[in-house]
């Protein structure tokens, strides 16, 4: 009888239990009425927890955005996508270049070269205004003396199994004197203009390639390639020269100095912390702190980009050199073998970072939230809100849910829900740019696809504006060539590829594809078949697999599809360029012009990325021109060259560049202050740079819709 | 007795010394790469690549690769791919949040399920039977994310009560019991989510379980004998029909460790099963790893109680 009263009371109490606990929740509104800190408090959702807080170790999104808000870098790039100073008040660009004297030479007139000959045979030529438009860059030259200079570079070499291992490369080189030019301005084409005087092909051939010495002599066929670049009859040396804003303060109070700019450089560069940046600074000799305000940089190479690297946050040498990590090492009581390896990875830095940006991280709970509160000691305008959550919410739905209900203020929208939004008053939709485009790339190491024709025409053969139609639901912008159409560098005029099946079978036709009795094409008795891969878990790669079939087929085009799960589909697909055709995006739509990796026909081997196996030599000479093209101008002339030749070749179909709908409060505005200093509101727009946080720190919560002035 | 223990826990350290070394395996042998590996990032050179695999060991041969992981993981120094922490702290953290869930739903599941169960079966045929074998088809039969999205937008939009999260966004200023029974209302929601399919299942189990015991000799003679029905029912027949379920226990212990990775996701839960499930995303071979391990373990545990539980309760058997 008691087991039987007891089997069900006892349920019923633990419901009962449960359920009362919903009468002490606060409501949605509770919580956001009679809460004046709610207006000042910005909350967004993030899909998964950060990972990492340290600008040169993190590699996943949700630690970079908020990193963003906390540490600063020496440049930045405004609006416009322009380069503009941060941490850095100012910088200058110059160069030194040297000339190596090659003692077996005779210059122009005859005479050998010797070391003084060369030099004022140089200065001669430079005061004797021959030199045309370089020699007005050169400020003077002098002589360096000769010199063993020791090298250890890292490169890949087969082991016994025929795995690839990173092998560091020891050894030493005399240099032999050389003439230094110092220069006010990086002049890629210095030592065209010298051979003028030091005889044509002075800096052709090569006579150091047998004065290296190895320590391990057997690693010689892996580096020779490179001696050229480790010892050069000429060398540029570009240099930048940084000018730290004067009283920045990290977040702890210390001052921010040019050491810090020094110790960003050489943490970036250990292979003790594994930095997945660490490539990017390959290019540089060395950082030298000139006084405690002045970074001098100087480059092994000319590499035009190098400046973009220095929006890279900096790190306080103060609290991770090896004497704060030793410290810290004590605190913690680490020893033994985990002292030993003990690195900057290991620091609690990476939970708790400290920077000079405008926000703090004032707390986190791991798998929560972080909090970030405004930085009163900020060194530039600090911003509207005093506090900044990061929200762990890891499905979409109920970041929705959330986002409806007050307790997120921006909502990252997905292309469909968009519309519903911009119906709604209460909401201001504003699209901002993915930064990637999507593409349908062709293997071009398939006999199939070498033809230029058979890519143009399967390119037209696809509506791409019905794509980002009722795919993207129109949130998307057409793409034409490789670089992003928002960037200078991309050919304004560039026309994407029309869409045009009669064209399509026209040009197929030319190359000898008919129709043959089933309605498909052939060609010496075999049909055109291939198969389109691309990755699981992307739904809008996996329709446009499918649109791509459908027009493929009605053109009489076998394809067959395939999905794979990611990782499997890069390591047995992509890595090893293993496929017809694939459907894949690049992406970081940034303001880097350079596209050697993606597009130079050197990249086409086994882990490289130029998967397509483009080859075009007129192309690599463009991309290798862009790399050294100091000048912004010239170097955009370029681009835009680069932009027109490869779209021209299609080695892919370029789809489109996704935008993305971010949902906003429609009382969230964006205050600017007149000389006068008053204020006034402004819709939150989306700016050319394509990112919608822009001016973030300008942004405020108003309590009602405001009126916004005639613009 | 005695000598039981010795030998099964022996087979058993065996067995999971087995199952470490395939599962590494498996996992190793498995296409994909830690996250911090990223082939595809233009900005890296292929020697970084090489230098980065080489600090995760991801070169050397697999049975070293298998050393390495075991020598840290019983030293303690095991540390995540993912963000260079130690891997058992964050196991432990992620535990304790699982661990409220886990008993509230098991809670939820059991006490429901014999009431139920009984009624069914004692009113064999009735509206109750055949209404509550449908229901308990339909909750079976319907992804349990589903109705979780639909409970959460019935909850949000009629109560404007916040569910998703370990607690309300913004409390931490309010009063212990606030703060108290706002944890517990988080938990109801997912934990009722996650315990629905348990229920189902469940109480079809002991209304069949009930139904087998019902129609046997000793519950007709306890009949014959003039007791009551309650005292039939209840003193002889569940008694009798509760013996499998004893076993079930030890079954629910691995269960600590899977987490719900779907009701996680969805309620923004930091417990271990989403931790698994990211950790297989990232290819985090550490995490991945002692998660598998301690899931295997656990599941020999379990199994281990489940023998001990079965022969406490049916003097039928004996360990040996």
């Amino acid at each position: 009888m008691r087991t039987k009263w007891l089997l069900i009371a006892l349920p019923l109490i633990i419901f009962g239990v449960l359920a009362q606990s919903a009468f002490w929740v606060p409501t949605y509104e509770s919580q956001a009425k009679g809460n004046p800190a709610r207006l000042t408090t910005f909350l967004r959702g993030s899909i998964g927890d950060a990972k990492l807080l340290n600008p040169i170790l993190a590699s996943d999104q949700s630690s970079a955005e908020l990193l963003h808000n906390v540490s600063e870098g020496l440049v930045d790039s405004d609006e416009n996508m322009k380069l503009v100073p941060r941490l850095a008040e100012r910088w200058e660009v110059t160069e030194e270049a040297y000339v190596a004297v090659l003692n077996d030479r005779r210059l122009e007139g005859g005479s050998a070269v010797t070391a003084n000959g060369l030099l004022s045979a140089l200065r001669d030529a430079w005061l004797g205004q021959k030199l045309g438009d370089v020699g007005a860059s050169i400020r003077s030259m002098d002589l360096v003396p000769g010199e063993l200079r020791t090298l250890s570079e890292t490169v890949l070499v087969e082991n016994a199994k025929g795995k690839k291992e990173p092998v560091t490369v020891d050894m030493t080189v005399p240099v032999p004197e050389r003439v230094r030019l110092h220069l006010s301005k990086v002049e890629p084409q210095l030592f065209e203009r010298l051979e003028s005087v030091l005889g044509a092909g002075y800096f052709k051939d090569y006579p150091f390639a047998d004065r290296f010495q190895l320590k391990k002599p057997e690693l010689l066929p892996n580096i020779r390639d490179q001696f050229p670049e480790l010892l050069g009859v000429g060398e540029h040396n570009p240099i930048i020269t940084f000018f730290v804003r004067p009283g920045v303060k990290w977040h702890d109070g210390a001052p921010l100095t040019a050491e810090d700019v020094k110790f960003t450089f050489e943490a970036l560069v250990d292979p003790k912390n594994a930095s997945p940046r660490s490539s990017s600074y390959d290019p540089i000799k060395s950082v030298e702190v000139v006084d405690t305000l002045t970074a001098r940089i100087t480059y092994k190479r000319l590499y035009a980009p190098a400046i973009i690297d220095w929006a890279m946050e900096l790190l306080p040498k103060h609290l991770l050199d090896d004497a704060a990590l030793g410290r810290e090492a004590d605190a913690r009581h680490i020893t033994g073998a985990a002292r030993k390896a003990f690195t900057m990875r290991q620091s609690d830095y990476n939970r708790k970072p400290i920077g000079t940006g405008p926000y703090l991280l004032t707390e986190w709970r791991p798998d929560q939230f972080i909090r970030l509160t405004r930085n009163e000691h900020y060194w530039g305008t600090p911003p509207e809100y005093r506090e900044l959550y990061y929200r762990v919410i890891p499905d979409f739905l109920t970041t929705e849910l959330e986002f409806q209900a007050g307790a997120l203020d921006k909502y990252d929208a997905l292309p469909h829900q968009a519309a519903r939004y911009r119906a709604d008053p209460e909401y201001h939709v504003v699209p901002s740019r993915e930064g990637y485009y999507a593409y349908i790339g062709y293997n071009q190491r398939r006999p199939l696809f070498q033809d230029i024709r058979v890519r143009k025409a399967l390119g037209m053969a696809i509506d791409v504006n019905s794509i980002i139609q009722y795919v993207l639901y129109g949130e998307g912008k057409r793409a034409a060539g490789p670089y992003y159409s928002n960037t200078p560098y991309a050919d304004p005029g560039l026309k994407p590829l029309p869409y045009d099946p009669q064209g399509a079978l026209a040009l197929l036709a030319e190359v000898g594809w008919k129709k043959n009795a089933r309605g498909m094409l052939e060609k010496d008795g075999k049909s055109l078949e291939f198969t389109l891969v691309t990755n699981n878990g992307n739904p809008q790669r996996k329709a446009i697999m499918t649109i791509a079939q459908e027009a493929w087929r009605n053109l009489g085009i076998d394809c067959k599809i395939q999905a794979f799960e990611w990782t499997v589909f890069l390591e047995d697909f992509v890595e090893h360029n293993k496929f017809d055709a694939i459907v894949l995006a690049w992406g970081g739509g940034d303001i880097n012009p350079d596209k050697y990796s993606i597009w130079h026909s050197s990249q086409t081997h086994d882990y490289e990325l130029n998967h397509a196996g483009y080859q075009n030599a007129k192309a690599d000479a463009l991309i290798e021109r862009i790399r050294i093209e100091y000048d912004p101008e010239r170097q955009i002339k370029l681009t835009q060259e680069l932009d027109r030749m490869i779209a021209a070749d299609q080695p892919y179909t370029f789809l489109y560049e996704p935008l993305r709908p971010i949902v906003l409060d429609k009382r969230i505005v964006r205050v600017l202050r007149g000389p006068d200093g008053k204020e006034q509101y402004k819709k939150i727009e989306t700016p050319l740079s394509g990112s919608v946080e822009q001016f973030f720190s300008q942004w405020r919560k108003l309590r009602t819709t405001p009126e916004y002035a005639a613009q | 007795m005695w000598r039981y223990f010795v030998r099964t826990i022996a087979q058993r350290l065996l067995l999971l010394l087995v199952i470490s070394v395939i599962s590494h395996a498996v996992i190793h042998l498995a296409p994909g790469e830690p996250s911090a590996v990223d082939p595809m990032n233009p900005m890296m050179k292929a020697a970084d690549i090489a230098r980065i695999r080489q600090s995760f060991h991801l070169d050397d041969p697999i049975y070293l690769q298998y050393f390495h992981w075991i020598h840290d993981l019983f030293s303690g120094q095991l540390t995540s791919f993912r963000d260079g922490l130690p891997v058992l702290p964050r196991i432990w953290d992620r535990f304790l949040n699982s661990l409220p869930l886990f008993v509230c739903t098991t809670l939820i599941v059991w006490t429901a399920s014999f009431p139920t169960g009984i009624r069914a079966a004692l009113k064999r045929g009735s509206l109750f039977d055949r209404s509550s074998t449908f229901i308990a088809y339909t909750l079976i039969s319907i992804p349990g994310f589903f109705l979780s999205y639909l409970l959460i937008l019935w909850i949000v939009r009629s109560f404007h009560l916040p569910v998703i999260g370990l607690h309300t966004f913004g409390t931490e200023g309010s009063s212990a019991t606030v703060r108290f029974m706002d944890r517990i209302w988080h938990l109801v929601v997912p934990s009722v989510m996650a315990a629905l399919t348990g229920i189902a299942v469940l109480s079809r189990y002991v209304r069949s379980q009930m139904l087998e015991v019902i129609d046997q000799d000793y519950v007709r003679t306890a009949r014959a004998k003039g007791l009551d029905e309650d005292t039939v029912v209840y003193g002889h027949a569940l008694r009798n029909a509760l013996l499998p379920f004893v076993t079930m226990f030890g079954f629910l212990l691995p269960g600590l460790i899977s987490g719900s990775v779907i009701f996680e996701q969805i309620f923004a839960w930091p417990g271990l099963g989403l931790l698994g499930y990211e950790a297989i995303l990232t290819r985090d071979f550490p995490m991945i790893l002692t998660l598998n391990f301690m899931a295997a373990a656990l599941t020999l545990f379990g199994i281990l109680v489940s023998d001990i539980l079965y022969a406490l309760v049916d003097p039928r058997i004996r360990l040996e």
